[in-house]
């Protein structure tokens, strides 16, 4: 190509076809049986890969790429051509990511993001040498080893070399399978591959598993059902986790503009994201229940410029790994454990009602269920509602009165922390630099409470941090110590003498 | 580690005084909306035989009918109360709601776009918005019902500042 500009790697060939094919497998194969079915399958089968292919060349013969000595350009695009263009110094982070299609041919996906989200730059794929000196050549900064041409040598990259943040430890695989929230991911996919067959289940087989059922004992049934899947969730967890964050490796590297963390983990697909350090506004710690109860604790952190602005630093570990981790990242270890204030009796009223309100939710819906069943004609169970309320209403206090001790807020020296959870225990810590604006907001409740709900919003992440139900005075305090420029004007003269 | 309490004062400056005239017929459109579709409930509960659904027609129909009047009465003249702005060379706050409350703050120097925007029924009575975006979804605050010229020179103040302050507003 003239001026620079370079194709993708040739290899891209190979990888797209798969990649459409796992993508769309569902219309290819029903594509490929509706004209098989008309045209015969040994005609269909290779007009179907031939249409694949075809697909899967475009991207190839469209896409080219160059950086000058400013810019990096991206051109695609069959019919709609388009040029997307990024400022070199402008560039925060290059995301490597390659699955096993991609790793077996050497070749890896780019995604370079700039820190404004509309303007990430994706070049599927490259070969991973190239990738790889395209990386160094955006965050250090020598073009020349890119313009130059595909053959050079692959540039060093510039200052010390890296440092180890933190790596994967397998001991910390005792916490995959208390992570329950997979649970319900793996038991919704198993769901859905299972309602796939609904045409196999009919009434004469529903109505034999329940008279199978009525005629053993429940009690030793629902016994060994919840030991078989304690049995097969186990091991399915720790192997999730296991192929998930194979070779995890967080390590600190000196880039043109400061430091960039890169983090890079996965067995099969393997990924590599590097990010300005400056672009890492924050972190989140959540202990999840189970987790949190067996000293363990989940650390994202809060950046710009990535698919996912709030990517995981280190799955579940253990809380000190996490904090030193973490403290290392934000360089303030204040931040993670100042003691939060908490909100006061006001909020824990309003925690109660939250809880005691869905407390009466669950009695209604026991109450409407007893009613429904007696109307189908079976025999109301009226020991129902009762039974639910004296249940609901304990775990409602307890669950209230564990809202409002998660609940607070602390201010350190550069950091705004924000902690929620009710089994979940967040904490958030955003660089108080990061905030681009304050949203103040009280409801018509919350007025006659005296409490307010305090937006943060950022660039990084989810793009705000919340902090609930703190009292109105507290909040426009802690919004003017975050940042004293932006809110000073607007306090009244009298109470910032 | 409690801080001592503090409020914010209100902002300056009001909206235009002509937004209350807007603000109700632009709620009048609502109404009119609202009131067509109870009035059809009630032609309907009234045509078919009635059966359990017949008191949840009513209760609907009543509350499209009295859901609109606040908003045609005394909402306009308690929001024009609340709304108010002020822009200094730092920052913008708003404050705005008649139920709920929102104060709205951005510092200047991570604005990354300031437009203005104009509804057909904005142009009738002279009206305009403007809006001031940042790089957060949630950093975003619009100055609603200011004077059109009023509007226009809160946009060119806008831009000269935040174009004098060369950060890239992440």
């Amino acid at each position: 190509m003239t001026d620079g500009w370079q194709r993708l790697d040739p290899r891209t060939l190979a990888t797209q076809p798969f990649a459409i094919a796992a993508k769309s497998l569902v219309p290819a194969l029903a594509g490929f049986v509706g004209v098989g079915s008309a045209i015969g399958f040994g005609l269909a089968l290779p007009l179907t890969v031939a249409g694949v292919v075809a697909v899967g060349a475009i991207p190839w013969l469209t896409t080219t790429y160059r950086i000058t000595g400013t810019h990096l350009e991206v051109r695609r695009g069959l019919l709609n051509r388009t040029t997307v263009t990024a400022r070199l110094d402008r560039v925060r982070s290059v995301d490597l990511e390659a699955d096993v299609f991609h790793r077996v041919l050497r070749v890896t996906k780019v995604a370079v993001g700039t820190g404004v989200d509309e303007s990430r730059l994706d070049l599927d794929s490259l070969d991973v040498d190239e990738a790889e000196r395209l990386r160094v050549a955006l965050l250090h900064g020598s073009p020349d080893a890119v313009s130059a041409g595909a053959s050079d040598a692959v540039a060093p990259a510039p200052g010390s070399p890296a440092q180890e943040i933190a790596g994967l430890d397998w001991s910390w695989l005792r916490f995959a399978p208390l992570n329950i929230g997979n649970l319900a991911i793996a038991l919704a996919a198993i769901g859905a591959v299972a309602s796939q067959f609904d045409a196999f289940i009919d009434s004469e087989r529903v109505e034999s598993v329940w008279d199978w059922l009525q005629a053993s004992d429940l009690p030793l049934v629902v016994g060994i059902t919840l030991v078989a899947g304690l049995v097969l969730w186990v091991p399915a967890a720790c192997v999730g986790y296991a192929v998930r964050w194979f070779g995890l490796r967080v390590t600190r590297e000196q880039g043109k503009e400061g430091p960039t963390l890169r983090r890079v983990h996965g067995l099969f697909t393997q990924r590599a994201t590097t990010v300005e350090e400056a672009k890492v506004r924050g972190v989140v710690v959540r202990r999840s229940a189970l987790v949190g109860l067996a000293g363990g604790a989940d650390l994202r952190v809060l950046t710009t410029g990535l698919a996912d602005n709030e990517p995981h630093v280190l799955p579940s570990s253990p809380r000190a790994v996490v904090e030193s981790v973490a403290a290392d990242v934000l360089g303030d270890a204040e931040a993670l454990v100042a003691p939060a204030t908490p909100h006061g009796r006001r909020a824990r009223r309003r925690a109660l009602f939250h809880h005691l309100r869905q407390a009466l939710y669950a009695v209604l819906a026991a109450v409407v269920l007893t009613w429904a069943l007696g109307t189908w004609g079976v025999d109301r169970p009226l020991w129902l509602p009762p039974t639910v309320a004296v249940a609901a209403v304990p775990v409602a206090l307890v669950a209230a009165e564990l809202r409002y001790r998660r609940l607070g807020h602390a201010l350190t020296e550069h950091y705004l922390v924000s902690c929620t959870g009710t089994l979940t225990a967040t904490r958030t810590a955003l660089e108080a630099d990061g905030i681009v604006g304050w949203r103040l907001r009280q409801s018509f409740w919350d007025r006659r409470l005296g409490l307010a709900q305090l937006t943060a919003a950022t660039a990084a992440g989810g793009e705000q941090v919340l902090v609930a139900d703190v009292p109105l005075g507290e909040a426009v305090a802690v919004a003017a110590a975050a940042t004293p420029r932006m809110v000073e004007g607007f306090l009244p003269t009298e109470d910032w003498a | 580690m409690s801080l001592p309490p503090l409020t914010l004062r209100e902002p300056s400056q009001r909206v235009s005084p002509k937004a209350t005239t807007y603000w109700r017929v632009q709620a009048a459109f609502g109404a009119i909306a609202a009131w067509a579709i109870a009035i059809g409930l009630v032609v309907t509960v009234l045509l078919v035989p009635s059966g359990w659904w017949s008191p949840l027609l009513w209760l609907a129909a009543v509350v499209l009918v009295v859901v609109p009047l606040p908003a045609l009465t005394v909402a306009p003249r308690i929001r024009y109360d609340v709304h108010r702005w002020e822009v200094t060379d730092i920052a913008v706050h708003v404050r705005y709601g008649w139920i709920s409350r929102t104060d709205e703050i951005v510092p200047l120097s991570r604005v990354q776009t300031v437009d203005s925007a104009q509804g057909p029924l904005m142009r009738v009575f002279g009206l305009r918005t403007v809006k001031v975006q940042t790089a957060s979804r949630y950093g975003i605050v619009s100055i609603a019902c200011l004077d059109d010229a009023v509007a226009q020179q809160v946009v060119s103040r806008l831009v000269a500042i935040t174009a004098a302050t060369p950060e890239d507003a992440t």
